[in-house]
């Protein structure tokens, strides 16, 4: 059964030389569970274009590069890491947690905000479950090596009726020089709990070459919880960013979830959601920022498994350079799931002829009394548009720059306001400036 | 005004001879026409006939090609110039259709506007405050809502909110020359005449005024200096008020019939 490829024999023997310093690495259980991972990765390998779910997204050259996982880690400066006011912060570096980096405030009672590493010392079986679960068609390569490979994670969990006054910050930093890092968080609201959530990527290249991040954060919202999600992927230029984050919502449970994607080689975010009680809402604003050779890819698979939810996705990408925007939005309404208000839309506006966007929704429905629309579009600037504000006397930049702002701005809105907010529109401007005049 | 000034009677619009085409198609075929300073010409003529063409030509819309002839403003050639650099220079045109751009504010749009021209004459840029104060007493020219202000840029305007704001506009950019393209087409009799009225009030002896319209009716309000009958892409016939109404009275028809535009003619019954 113990197939040898490469690529295999590589993450075999990362997980070898690391066991001892993984997170449970003296559960026989963990231990298991990541040895039957590791052999269903080597069996699978990696996603081929021929893989109907990354037929836009190369990641042959991802596959061949052999990152390496659990070195000592380096922190950089503390001032590197992203600030959020009076939020409890949790910094990993290239999956390595750092202590040193922690802030977080007074709890309330039962919470428990910690690493994976701690939460399995403290209540393993709690943990065990939820380590356990696959996601249906999402096992691939990336998942595989995730639960083969998991240094730490965040653990979160709020008991019922608990809202916290301050949000939760997830940092997570790459450092480059081929490492790689594997993360596993967990959160779980219980009934109406109520949660901010910043998860935050950034690149900061101590070393030379190129990173892996590829993290898995399982969410459970019990009956009327809310997470409010938000998630800044701002990556270097080597970095390659891969996200999955997979939801399960009881009765009138709210999960939000505002992304933004930029930088890095590759950026892509998967998000499956599954509506297992009635009247639960999921929103999705998803912006995609791409230059040079850049890919940036949202898939996502909303299940709606029981009556009266809703679910709003809204991407939208600008693309420059020959960069590359993927959009795959997989909806499923059950049998039984009438009453369903399922909405998306995708929207790209490309800068440069080489520039490309997919965007490819997917609607199975199987129940008569729901309301399901999608539209995509792909278009430049409007050229009236510009005509116009330039004979205001803007000059073409000004007036691309403002058709710009306005474009990402039904999104960036959607982002809690304060240093939430701020940190998106700085990033976005930024992007706007490096793409419109050239500079860095 | 610094370098913008220009006195009455000194030409600031001198076209000769302009040829231009869009798509290979040519629509304007050897137009001349001067407008001095102080001066309101008015431009009528049936549809199809070039009207919004100049109109689009003078502002330098990127689609319109000039084959032939020239234009120039203040004594420099209008045709080297970029649109944002004839709009700075004091070239203003009012859109027929003006474009709405969503999620772009009218006020964070005009004061970009308005210190991009400041800037070009060595004027120190209008801080938030300073932009408001000239923005209430500009609005107030053409009775605008204050609250479109804060509103996206022309976004779900009505026919007369729209051609208010481009008015409004021409007021706070206060242009040397400004091209108004059917200003009145759209519009009931009321917002018309407020309109008009607005207009009115910036004409000025420094400023020359090109009013393209179908209708006579607009010409009630803005009595012009000029009017021109344009028709297959040339002046026909120039004269003064009397022509205006000698239009209203026979139409289109029968001046293009009598000056051998048999083609123009039929397609204006």
């Amino acid at each position: 059964m113990n197939t040898s490829t490469p690529a295999a024999d590589h993450y075999r023997q990362v997980l070898d030389r690391s066991c001892s310093r993984l997170a449970g690495a003296d559960l026989p259980w963990m231990n298991k569970l990541r040895g039957s991972a590791m052999e269903r990765f080597a069996a699978r390998g990696f996603p081929t274009r021929r893989d109907e779910d990354w037929k836009n997204t190369d990641v042959t050259a991802l596959g061949a590069g052999r990152f390496a996982s659990c070195l000592p880690v380096v922190p950089p400066v503390a001032s590197a890491y992203p600030e959020i006011q009076d939020a409890h912060r949790l910094v990993f570096v290239d999956g390595g947690f750092v202590s040193a980096a922690e802030r977080t405030q007074p709890l309330p009672e039962g919470v428990v905000l910690t690493t994976l590493a701690q939460a399995l010392v403290d209540d393993p079986v709690g943990i065990a479950r939820w380590l356990a679960k696959r996601p249906e068609r999402g096992e691939h390569a990336f998942f595989d090596l995730n639960t083969a490979l998991m240094q730490d994670g965040m653990v979160l969990r709020v008991p019922a009726g608990v809202v916290l006054e301050h949000p939760v910050h997830l940092v997570t930093v790459s450092t480059g020089g081929e490492r790689a890092s594997w993360l596993r968080h967990i959160v779980i609201l219980e009934e109406g709990a109520a949660v901010e959530l910043v998860e935050d990527h950034i690149t900061v290249a101590l070393f030379d070459g190129p990173d892996l991040s590829d993290s898995v954060l399982s969410i459970s919202l019990a009956d009327e919880a809310e997470l409010l999600h938000s998630r800044l992927q701002r990556a270097g230029k080597q970095s390659h960013q891969l996200g999955m984050i997979h939801v399960e919502q009881g009765a009138r449970s709210v999960y939000h979830l505002q992304a933004l994607s930029l930088g890095g080689a590759l950026g892509r975010t998967e998000l499956r959601v599954a509506q297992r009680g009635p009247e639960a809402e999921t929103q999705l604003a998803g912006l995609s920022l791409g230059l040079d050779t850049q890919v940036q890819d949202f898939f996502t698979f909303v299940d709606h498994l029981a009556p009266g939810g809703a679910s709003e996705q809204a991407i939208r990408a600008v693309l420059a350079g020959s960069a590359r925007a993927v959009f795959n939005g997989r909806v499923r309404v059950a049998r039984d799931a009438q009453g369903i208000d399922a909405n998306q839309s995708s929207r790209a506006l490309l800068l440069s002829e080489d520039a490309v966007a997919n965007a490819r929704p997917q609607l199975e429905i199987y129940a008569d009394d729901v309301k399901c629309t999608h539209g995509s579009t792909v278009g430049q600037v409007d050229d009236e548009a510009l005509f116009y504000l330039r004979q205001r006397g803007l000059s073409a930049q000004q007036g691309r720059r403002l058709l710009l702002e306005a474009f990402t701005a039904e999104l960036v809105e959607l982002f809690p306001e304060g240093d939430v907010r701020e940190h998106v529109q700085a990033a976005v401007a930024r992007w706007l400036r490096v793409a419109l005049e050239g500079r860095r | 005004m610094g370098h913008n000034e220009h006195k009455r009677g000194e030409a600031m619009l001198e076209i000769k001879d302009l040829h231009v085409a869009i798509d290979g198609q040519e629509i304007l075929e050897g137009l001349s026409l001067t407008v001095k300073a102080g001066e309101v010409h008015a431009i009528m003529g049936p549809n199809g006939s070039g009207k919004s063409t100049l109109a689009k030509v003078i502002a330098g819309h990127p689609d319109y090609q000039v084959t032939s002839g020239s234009i120039r403003f203040k004594g420099r050639d209008l045709l080297e110039l970029e649109v944002e650099e004839r709009a700075r220079e004091g070239v203003f045109m009012s859109f027929q259709y003006p474009v709405e751009i969503p999620g772009v504010s009218t006020a964070s749009f005009l004061k970009a506007a308005v210190n991009a021209v400041r800037e070009h004459r060595g004027q120190t840029p209008l801080d938030a405050f300073d932009f408001l104060t000239e923005a209430r007493s500009a609005m107030k020219l053409v009775k605008m809502d204050e609250a479109l202000l804060q509103r996206s840029l022309n976004e779900g305007f009505s026919g007369g909110e729209k051609k208010r704001n481009e008015v409004f506009q021409m007021a706070l950019l206060q242009p040397s020359l400004a091209v108004l393209d059917e200003t009145d087409s759209g519009l009931d009799i009321d917002a018309l005449r407020q309109v008009a009225q607005g207009v009115n009030a910036l004409r000025s002896p420094d400023r020359g005024m090109v009013v393209i319209t179908h209708y006579q009716r607009l010409l009630d309000y803005l009595v012009p200096d000029h009017i021109h009958v344009l028709a297959q892409g040339r002046i026909v016939r120039s004269g003064g008020e009397e022509l205006a109404r000698e239009l209203e009275e026979q139409g289109y028809a029968k001046l293009l019939g009598e000056a051998g535009l048999e083609r123009a003619a039929a397609q204006a019954v």
